[in-house]
C-alpha cells in the first residue's frame, strides 16, 4: 500500500511546488518560441502553439485536479458518512426514507446530473467540486450505514448501552471510530472517481474554464495534435493515470484489509 | 417472482415522474435560456417564440403539459434543431448509441468474467496478480485517454481502423467499442474474481469436494451462479449508462449518437432534448435494475423472497 | 476387518508439525471417535489422508487396500467418491444454495458411478435419514429447510452411495442441543445397520461416550489417551483426559452445594416481546409470551431452550438493552422504566456478558478504557488504574492485560475482560447470555467458575441464559425451560431433573442424557 502513495504524494508535491521553480506560469505566453520543441529555449517540455510553457501547464493542470478532487471527495466523505450514519444509527422509518432517496439518486443518471449541475450553475470552479462532491456521496453514505448498522448489532455496542452510555456518546465513541477505516478507504477510492468525472467535463469545456487549466484541458488539447506530437497527449494522460490508479490501488487495499474481503480468498486455497 | 416484478414497476413508475419532473424544473429555473443568443431579440419575437414553446405559462402548468406529453410519446420540438422533433432526433441518435453500447457491453462481458473466474482460479499466483493489476488498470484508465490513444496507436500509426464515422457500416464501431468496454470489463473482471474467490472458500464446495467432484464440475455446478451476484448487480446499472451514449466516445470518435445530442442540448439549453435524455436513461436504469433482480433469483434462490 | 488404518500419521502445515505419530484402526461397523479441544488437530488428522485440509500428510494412511499418503488430488478424488461419504459441521452453509435437494441426492447417488435414482429411490433415501414429507422435500432448496433437516439431507447424500467408511466431522455441534441426540442416533444407526465404519471428529465427551466404540483423546496433535469410549469417559488416565471430564457438565453428576440466595431483588411480570417479521409480507412473531420470574440476591436462575425459543430476547428485555411490548420488570418492589428511560442509577443495577468474546470488545480500545468505561460513565469518574488492576485480578488476569488490545487476546482473556467491564459497574446482577457456549470446553468451566467465585464474593444474583442443561443444572439454584417464547415450566434444579412436568422439559432431558 505504501509504493503508490508515495508516488501520489510526490506528484502532488510536484505539482504544488513545482511551478515556483519555473520562470513562466500556465498563460504567460513566450512570443519567441511558439510551438517549441523539448529542451527548447529553456522550455523542458516545449511550448504549444499558443508559446505557453507545457511543463508549467503539466503542473498547474495536476494542480487544480487534484485539488478539485480532494476538495470534492471530502465533500463526498462529509455528506456520506452524516447521512450514513445518521440513518443506519436510528434505524427503522428514518433509515428506510433516507436509503430511499439514495437509491433514487442512484437511478438518477449520474454523468448526466453532473452536466445539467454544471451548465445551470454556470462554470465556476467551486461549483465544479461541490456538484461532483454532492453527487459522489452515495457509495459512501451506503457503505457507511452498513458498517454502523453491523457495528450495533455487536454486543459491545450493547454492553455500553448498559453502561450508561448515551445514544450519541455511543455513536461518537464507539461506532464513528470504528467506521473510520472504512471511510478513509472509500475516500481513496472516491479521489479517483472525482479525477475522472472533472477531467471528463473539462474534456467537454464544462468544468475548468481557461486561462485555467486541468489535466482534462491538456488531455483534449493533446488529443487534437496527437498525430504530429504524441506527448502532449502522452503526459497529461500518463500523470492522470498513474494518480488515479495509485489511488485505486492503495484504496482498494485498504478497503479489503478493513472488511476481510481479501482474507476470503486467500482460505480458498 | 411475478409478485416482485409487479413490486418494481409500482415503485418505478412514482419514480419516473419525480426524475422528469426534477429534471424539467431544474432546467427551468437555471439561469439563461434558449433564446439569449448573441444578439438580442426583439421583445415581441421572444415572446412569440416562448409562446408557441409554451414557455409564458407558469412553470406546474408547463410541468403537467410536458408530463402528459411525455406519456403520449411526444417529447415537443427541439428548440435548437428547429427542423426535428425531438422524438425524430432521439430515433435517428438512439440506435448507433444502442449498437455501440450492446456490442460494448457483450465485449466486457466475455473479457470480464473470463479473466475474472480465471484468476479467481489462481486466486494468490501470478496470474491472478497480473490480472488483477491489469484490471485496475482498465479500470483506472479514463476513454478520453483510451480513445484518442486507440485512435493514435490503430488508426494513424498502423493504419489498421478506421477511426472517424462515415456512416456506412459496423467497421467503424470497432475501436469505439473497444475503447468503450475496456473499464467496464475491467470492473467486471474484479466482481467476477471476487464473486468467485468468495465461493470457492464456502463449505458447499468443500463438501462437494468431499464427494470426489471433478473440479470443473464444481466450477459449473457449485460455484459459478452464486458467484456471478455481484456482477449482475453492476452491470444492470451500467448497461444503462453503455447504451444510451457513451459521451466521451462519441465525441472522440465522431459518432452521431445520443450522448453528443445531450451534451450539445445541455450546452445550448435545448430542454426538450435533454429531458427526453434524461427520461429515456432513467426509464432504461430502472428497467435494467429489474433485469439484474430477476436475473439474482436465478442465481441464487435466496434472493427470490424479495 | 479394517476399513481406515491410520499408522504414525502425521500433519505437517507448510514446513510445521501440526499433529504427530497417530495410529488408529476402524473396522466394518465400528466407529471411533478423535476428541480434544479446539487446536488439538483432530479435524487435520481426520481431513488430511483425504486431501480435505491445507496439510499434508506423511506416515501411513490406508483405505481397505489403498494407502492414501502419496496420491494425487484426482486419486484422491476418485476414492472419496467411491468409498467415503462425509458429514460436516455447518448443515447451514454445506447445501449449494441454488440446488434443490433433488439435485444434490442424484449427484451424491451418481458420484461412484452409479444411475441416475428415480423419484422413489431418492424418497426411500431420505425417508431412511428420518425426513419427514420426503416427497415435498425434494424440490426445496437449502433456505427452506431447517438445520435439523438440512443435516438429515447431507447424511442421505453422504451415504448415497454406499460408502464403506464415513467421517462425520462436529456433526451436531451446529445444531440445536434438542436435536444432537437424534442425529448421533441416526448415524449411529446407519453404521451399525449397513456395516460402515465411522470416524468421529467430536469435542462433547458425554455424546462420545454413548456413540463411539473407541476413543483417542488428543491434545497439541499427539495422542493423549486411548482405548474404549465408555473407560475413558469414567475413568479417563491421563491429566488431560481427567481435566476434560471434570470440565464436561454431565446429566447424573453429584449435585455440588451453591450458595444461599436472599431476598427476592428482581420481578417480571407478563413480559410480552412481540416482532414485525420482516419483509413486506407482515405478520408478528411473538418472541417472548407473557413471561414472569423472580430473582433473588445471590441466586442463579437459569433460563434454558433451543435457539429461537425467546431466552435471549427475554433476557435483553429484564436487563433494558431490548425491545419490549408490554410487561413490567420490578426492582426491590419498584418499577424500572422503559429501556430509554432507564438512568443511570437504574443501569448499575443489571450489566451483561454476550456469548461471542471476540465482539464483545471494542477492537480499537485498550482493555482498560474497556474496563473504565462503565465506571466512568455510571460515576462520572475515570477509575485509577490500581482500580483497573484489581477488576482484572478478580476475574484472574494479570495487571499487563490493561495495554492489550482486543485482537491480542484469546476467546476465553477476552471473555474475563467483558466479565471485568460488567462487574466495574458495580451491578447487582448479572446477565449472562450464553456466556460460556463460544468457548473451549475446559476455558468454559473456568469462566462458570469464575462466575460461582464472583458470585460468592459479591453476592450478585446471575441470569445465567443456556442452552445445555446439564450446565445449567450444575450451577443454577432454580432452572426455567423456555420454548417457542414460553416458559413452560420453572422448578429448582433437582425437582426439574427428578419430576419434570412439562414435554418440553422431559424432551430436553432425554436429549441431553
Amino acid at each position: 500500500m505504501r509504493a503508490p502513495l508515495i508516488i501520489v504524494a510526490a506528484i502532488a508535491l510536484a505539482a504544488l511546488l513545482g511551478p515556483l521553480l519555473l520562470p513562466w506560469d500556465h498563460a504567460s505566453i513566450d512570443w519567441d518560441s511558439v510551438r517549441a520543441g523539448l529542451f527548447a529555449d529553456g522550455h523542458l517540455l516545449g511550448t504549444d502553439d499558443l508559446g505557453r510553457d507545457r511543463l508549467a501547464r503539466l503542473l498547474v493542470g495536476t494542480r487544480i485536479t487534484m485539488s478539485v478532487a480532494l476538495a470534492a471527495a471530502l465533500v463526498a466523505l462529509v455528506i456520506g458518512v452524516v447521512w450514513g450514519a445518521v440513518a443506519g444509527w436510528v434505524g427503522g422509518r428514518t433509515d428506510e426514507v433516507m436509503m430511499r432517496i439514495v437509491d433514487g439518486l442512484y437511478a438518477l443518471p449520474f454523468m448526466f446530473v453532473v452536466i445539467l449541475l454544471m451548465v445551470v450553475f454556470g462554470r465556476s470552479i467551486f461549483l465544479v467540486f461541490l456538484g461532483i462532491g454532492a453527487v459522489e456521496w452515495l457509495t459512501m453514505a451506503r457503505v457507511v450505514r452498513g458498517e454502523v448498522m453491523a457495528l450495533k448489532q455487536r454486543p459491545f455496542v450493547l454492553a455500553a448501552e448498559a453502561a450508561g452510555s448515551s445514544g450519541s456518546r455511543t455513536l461518537i465513541r464507539h461506532i464513528l471510530p470504528n467506521v473510520a477505516g472504512v471511510a478513509v478507504a472509500y475516500l481513496m477510492l472516491t479521489v479517483p472517481q472525482v479525477v475522472m468525472v472533472e477531467s471528463f467535463l473539462s474534456f467537454l469545456g464544462l468544468g475548468v474554464q481557461e486561462p485555467l487549466t486541468s489535466l482534462g484541458i491538456l488531455v483534449n488539447e493533446g488529443a487534437e495534435e496527437m498525430d504530429v506530437n504524441p506527448a502532449a497527449l502522452l503526459l497529461p494522460g500518463g500523470v492522470l493515470v498513474t494518480v488515479i490508479i495509485c489511488l485505486t490501488l492503495a484504496g482498494e487495499r485498504l478497503r479489503d484489509r478493513l472488511t476481510g474481503t481479501g482474507r476470503a480468498a486467500e482460505s480458498a486455497q | 417472482m411475478l409478485n416482485l416484478i409487479l413490486r418494481r414497476l409500482m415503485t418505478a413508475i412514482p419514480t419516473l415522474l419525480a426524475i422528469i419532473m426534477l429534471s424539467f424544473l431544474l432546467m427551468r429555473i437555471a439561469p439563461g435560456g434558449p433564446f439569449d443568443g448573441e444578439r438580442a431579440l426583439a421583445p415581441e419575437t421572444r415572446a412569440a417564440l416562448e409562446a408557441a414553446y409554451g414557455l409564458d405559462k407558469s412553470l406546474p402548468e408547463q410541468v403537467m403539459l410536458y408530463v402528459g406529453n411525455v406519456l403520449t410519446g411526444d417529447f415537443g420540438p427541439s428548440l435548437v434543431y428547429r427542423d426535428f422533433t425531438v422524438t425524430q432526433l432521439v430515433a435517428q441518435s438512439l440506435p448507433i448509441s444502442l449498437l455501440l453500447g450492446g456490442l460494448a457491453l457483450i465485449l466486457a462481458s466475455v473479457i470480464g468474467i473470463s479473466a475474472g473466474l480465471f484468476a479467481a482460479l489462481r486466486a494468490g499466483k501470478w496470474q491472478d496478480e497480473m490480472l488483477m493489476l491489469g484490471a485496475t488498470l482498465l479500470t483506472a484508465l479514463p476513454t478520453f485517454v483510451t480513445g484518442p490513444l486507440l485512435a493514435l496507436i490503430f488508426g494513424l500509426w498502423f493504419g489498421w481502423l478506421l477511426v472517424s464515422w462515415q456512416g456506412d457500416g459496423i467497421r467503424w464501431l470497432i475501436l469505439p467499442v473497444i475503447a468503450l468496454s475496456l473499464p467496464v470489463a475491467g470492473a467486471v473482471a474484479k466482481l467476477a474474481r471476487a464473486g468467485l474467490a468468495g465461493q470457492l472458500g464456502q463449505d458447499h464446495i468443500r463438501a462437494a469436494r468431499a464427494r470426489g467432484i471433478a473440479p470443473l464440475t464444481i466450477l459449473r455446478r457449485h460455484a459459478l451462479r452464486p458467484a456471478l451476484v455481484p456482477v449482475a448487480s453492476y452491470l444492470g446499472p451500467a448497461a444503462a449508462g453503455l447504451l444510451t451514449g457513451a459521451v466521451i466516445i462519441e465525441t472522440v470518435f465522431g459518432l452521431p449518437g445520443l450522448g453528443r445530442y445531450f451534451v450539445q442540448g445541455a450546452l445550448n439549453r435545448d430542454y426538450p432534448l435533454v429531458l427526453a435524455v434524461v427520461t429515456l436513461y432513467a426509464s432504461l436504469i430502472i428497467l435494467f435494475n429489474l433485469a439484474a433482480d430477476l436475473i439474482y433469483g436465478w442465481l441464487d434462490p435466496r434472493m427470490r423472497q424479495g | 476387518m479394517s476399513i481406515f488404518r491410520l499408522k504414525d500419521f502425521c500433519v505437517s502445515i507448510r514446513g510445521k508439525r501440526l499433529v504427530s505419530d497417530i495410529s488408529l484402526d476402524i473396522a466394518a461397523g465400528e466407529i471411533v471417535a478423535l476428541a480434544g479441544e479446539s487446536g488439538s488437530g483432530k479435524s487435520l488428522t481426520a481431513m488430511t489422508p483425504f486431501g480435505l485440509s491445507a496439510g499434508a500428510g506423511s506416515g501411513s494412511a490406508m483405505l481397505g487396500d489403498d494407502e492414501l499418503v502419496g496420491l494425487s488430488e484426482a486419486e484422491l478424488a476418485r476414492l472419496r467418491a467411491s468409498q467415503v461419504g462425509f458429514v460436516f459441521q455447518q448443515p447451514l452453509t454445506a447445501m449449494t444454495p441454488h440446488r434443490s435437494v433433488r439435485q444434490h441426492l442424484e449427484e451424491a447417488a451418481m458420484q461412484a458411478g452409479g444411475d441416475r435414482p428415480d423419484k422413489l429411490a431418492m424418497i426411500a433415501m431420505l425417508d431412511q435419514v428420518g425426513l419427514a414429507d420426503a416427497g415435498g422435500k425434494l424440490r426445496q432448496f437449502a433456505h427452506r429447510l431447517s438445520g435439523g433437516e438440512r443435516q438429515r439431507v447431507l447424511i442421505a447424500c453422504a451415504i448415497a452411495h454406499g460408502p464403506k467408511l464415513l467421517i462425520a466431522d462436529e456433526p451436531t455441534s451446529a445444531l440445536d442441543a434438542s436435536l444432537r441426540r437424534e442425529i448421533m442416533e441416526l448415524l449411529t444407526a446407519l453404521c451399525r445397520t449397513r456395516g460402515m465404519a465411522m470416524l468421529l471428529v467430536s469435542h462433547d465427551l458425554a455424546s462420545i461416550e454413548r456413540d463411539a466404540d473407541r476413543l483417542l483423546l488428543l491434545k497439541d496433535g499427539g495422542v493423549e489417551e486411548q482405548g474404549g469410549a465408555t473407560q475413558i469417559a469414567v475413568r479417563p488416565a491421563s491429566d488431560c483426559g481427567k481435566a476434560l471430564m471434570a470440565a464436561t457438565p454431565r446429566m447424573d453428576e453429584k449435585l455440588v452445594a451453591l450458595t444461599t440466595p436472599g431476598e427476592v431483588l428482581l420481578e417480571v411480570r407478563d413480559i410480552h416481546v412481540r416482532f414485525k417479521k420482516p419483509g413486506w409480507r407482515s405478520g408478528y412473531l411473538d418472541a417472548v409470551k407473557e413471561a414472569s420470574l423472580t430473582l433473588a440476591k445471590g441466586e442463579t436462575l437459569a433460563i434454558v431452550g433451543g435457539s429461537g425459543s425467546g431466552k435471549s430476547t427475554l433476557g435483553r428485555a429484564i436487563a433494558g438493552l431490548g425491545p419490549v411490548t408490554s410487561g413490567d420488570v420490578f426492582w426491590r418492589g419498584e418499577k424500572l422504566p422503559a429501556r430509554k428511560k432507564r438512568t443511570l442509577l437504574h443501569r448499575r443495577l443489571i450489566q451483561p456478558v454476550f456469548q461471542d468474546p471476540a465482539a464483545s470488545l471494542n477492537p480499537r480500545w485498550r482493555v482498560a478504557d474497556t474496563i473504565a468505561e462503565p465506571a466512568q460513565v455510571l460515576s462520572g469518574q475515570r477509575p485509577s488504574p490500581e482500580r483497573i488492576a484489581e477488576l482484572l485480578a478478580e476475574v484472574d488476569l494479570p495487571a499487563e492485560f490493561a495495554n492489550r488490545r482486543a485482537i491480542q487476546l484469546s476467546g476465553g482473556q477476552a471473555q474475563r475482560v467483558a466479565i471485568s467491564r460488567a462487574l466495574s459497574a458495580d451491578p447487582d446482577m448479572l446477565l449472562l447470555d450464553e456466556a460460556t457456549s463460544a468457548l473451549d470446553p475446559l476455558v468454559a468451566d473456568g469462566v462458570s467458575r469464575l462466575f460461582a467465585k464472583i458470585q460468592a464474593e459479591r453476592g450478585l444474583s446471575l441470569l445465567f441464559i443456556t442452552h445445555d442443561l446439564a450446565l445449567a443444572r450444575r450451577v443454577a439454584h432454580r432452572i426455567a425451560v423456555m420454548e417457542d417464547g414460553d416458559i413452560v415450566e420453572m422448578a429448582d434444579r433437582e425437582t426439574l431433573f427428578t419430576d419434570p412436568q412439562a414435554e418440553a422439559t422431559k424432551r430436553l432431558i432425554a436429549a441431553s442424557g
